[in-house]
């Protein structure tokens, strides 16, 4: 008994010092990525640059021309609209950033072969391939979710106390894996057909819904996006929290559980999917 | 001119072959539809409105609508197609051939276009009248809606052409330079949001740009918001800019030569 309790331990312990060699094997990657960035200077200011404009000044500036017809959409006014779509922009930021690359690339490694190489090395093989594609370009994105939330914030007098920037921090996270399940779920489906990129892009459209109120839309759109392909969780239901209106506030706190759950889901399809891998054999 | 459109047609039949992202495609229009079609049905019920600027509320989601369409047929890769050309050297085989590299690119991207029409345009026009119920004007209005389309490409084309020609100064900037005349069409072009919406500056700024004949023309004749003179001076614009547009290329195209040339030694 004490020595199963003993060996339970040690098998726990190996467990847990695996798991944490991630985090600094992954920054190993991006050293290696910036460095081999950083021979383009240019090519890193201006990636991140072009996505700071296309993501967030542009429809920062759209958003306002709207406003400058109209006072509010469905009674939100332009701060509170900025603060949902600029949440949106950084979450969608992070995800470029650190993980877009590598789970939209598991259709090329399936095709070209290419999974057999991180396969055989002795680490988890999700984290290198999103290791191995990490996107600078992301941080555009991410300046740009900012520069929305900054504005939204100084215009609605929304103060970033110590509980709001863990909240944030939450949210961001929670959303984070949000988007990192479904589209990693949809991927997998590489593994039993071929040509998914097309299929990829439709479920991230379906985000877009996001980009303004969900409860503008017809009932069935607000259920898909809550229940089926849950994005509303991604900005929606946490902006509310900061700006104390609209359905279910309180669904906000559900955000994270939403992530951690879809993420375990998608991981097991992923392992499932790893398992009917067969090289193509090059 | 048959030479070309073999180009043309190698690159429909090409693409031919992806039935699935055939239907992909279109659901994606859709999607992105419906998100336009609430958002505008929410601005005007919210605002208990008749009309903003000018639009009513049938008119804006046929113009947001048949924006999207527009955007589905005016999707060119050509800076692209060029960029590799130049680093893959495949550019050298291009200029032995008994080609003009000008018109070459212009069957390319005349072939993308049909393809986008024929697969993605048309079939998603259909469903949106069905879905939408959008304005459709009289066919004679459509068909000069349609020429201004065209037109419109032509325009997209040499904007892409040009700066796909700055290859030949310096490989992976292209990239940018696209990301670039995206960022200038999405803001300027009225493809999204009406000009009739924007600032007196913002506006101003518009309407000496070329980008606003992309989408902004096209969509106001479909509208029946210009007819007569004006709609004759907007076909004179985007054929000025089309002139314009063209002599530039040419001549970035001859310079582009000599450097690769001189480059080839």
């Amino acid at each position: 008994m004490k020595s199963d309790n003993m060996q339970f331990t040690t098998i726990f312990q190996n467990k847990l010092q695996r798991a944490l060699r991630y985090p600094s094997l992954y920054l190993h990657y991006v050293k290696l990525e910036i460095a081999g960035m950083m021979e383009y200077k240019l090519d890193f200011a201006v990636g991140i640059f072009a996505m700071f404009l296309a993501n967030g000044v542009i429809p920062l500036i759209l958003i306002w021309v709207i406003f400058t017809q109209v006072d509010s959409i469905n009674g939100w006014t332009f701060p509170q609209l900025l603060l949902l779509n600029g949440l949106s922009t950084l979450v969608f930021g992070v995800w470029h950033t650190f993980a877009s690359g590598g789970v939209r690339h598991i259709e090329r490694g399936i095709q070209m072969g290419e999974l057999d190489r991180v396969l055989i090395r002795p680490a988890n093989t999700l984290i290198q391939m999103i290791a191995e594609r990490f996107d600078e370009d992301g941080i555009g994105d991410v300046i740009g979710g900012f520069l929305k939330i900054g504005l939204a914030s100084s215009m609605l007098s929304l103060v970033w106390s110590p509980y709001n920037i863990l909240l944030i921090l939450i949210f961001v996270a929670g959303g984070f894996l949000i988007l990192f399940a479904i589209i990693l779920a949809a991927a997998c489906l590489a593994f039993w057909t071929t040509r998914v990129h097309s299929f990829l892009n439709i479920i991230t459209n379906f985000s877009r819904f996001t980009e303004y109120p969900i409860e503008i839309y017809h009932p069935a759109i607000i259920f898909l996006l809550t229940f089926i392909l849950p994005f509303a969780f991604v900005n929606y239901y946490p902006t509310q929290i900061f700006i104390g209106k609209g359905m279910h506030i309180e669904w906000a706190f559900y955000t994270p559980v939403v992530g951690i759950i879809l993420f375990i889901i998608a991981y097991a399809i992923w392992k499932v999917g790893l398992k009917s891998y067969t090289s193509t054999g090059s | 001119m048959m030479k070309y459109l073999a180009y043309s047609k190698i690159l429909i039949i090409s693409e031919m072959a992806y039935k699935f992202e055939f239907v992909m495609n279109i659901l994606s229009t859709i999607v992105q539809m419906f998100v336009l079609f609430f958002l505008w049905s929410a601005i005007f019920s919210w605002n208990n409105t008749a009309t903003i600027g000018g639009f009513t509320l049938s008119e804006m989601i046929t113009y947001a609508v048949v924006g999207v369409v527009i955007a589905r047929i005016l999707n060119t890769f050509i800076e692209w197609y060029i960029e590799e050309d130049v680093k893959t050297g495949n550019i050298v085989m291009m200029l032995t051939k008994p080609l003009n590299y000008v018109w070459y690119n212009a069957a390319i991207s005349l072939g993308e276009y049909s393809d986008a029409f024929i697969r993605t345009a048309l079939p998603s026009f259909i469903i949106c009248i069905l879905i939408f119920h959008i304005f459709v004007p009289d066919p004679l209005t459509l068909i000069l809606a349609f020429i201004s389309v065209f037109l419109g490409a032509a325009v997209l084309f040499l904007i892409s052409f040009i700066l796909g020609t700055f290859a030949f100064w310096t490989t992976g900037s292209i990239w940018f330079l696209r990301s670039l005349k995206q960022t200038s069409i999405t803001l300027l072009s009225g493809s999204f949001i009406p000009l009739a919406f924007f600032p007196e500056l913002l506006r101003n700024i518009a309407d000496v740009l070329p980008f606003q004949t992309i989408y902004h023309v096209p969509l106001s004749i479909y509208l029946g918001k210009i007819s007569g003179f004006a709609m004759l001076q907007a076909f004179a614009i985007q054929i000025f800019w089309i002139v314009l547009l063209a002599v530039i290329a040419t001549l970035t195209w001859k310079a582009a030569r000599r450097r690769f040339v001189a480059l080839g030694g």
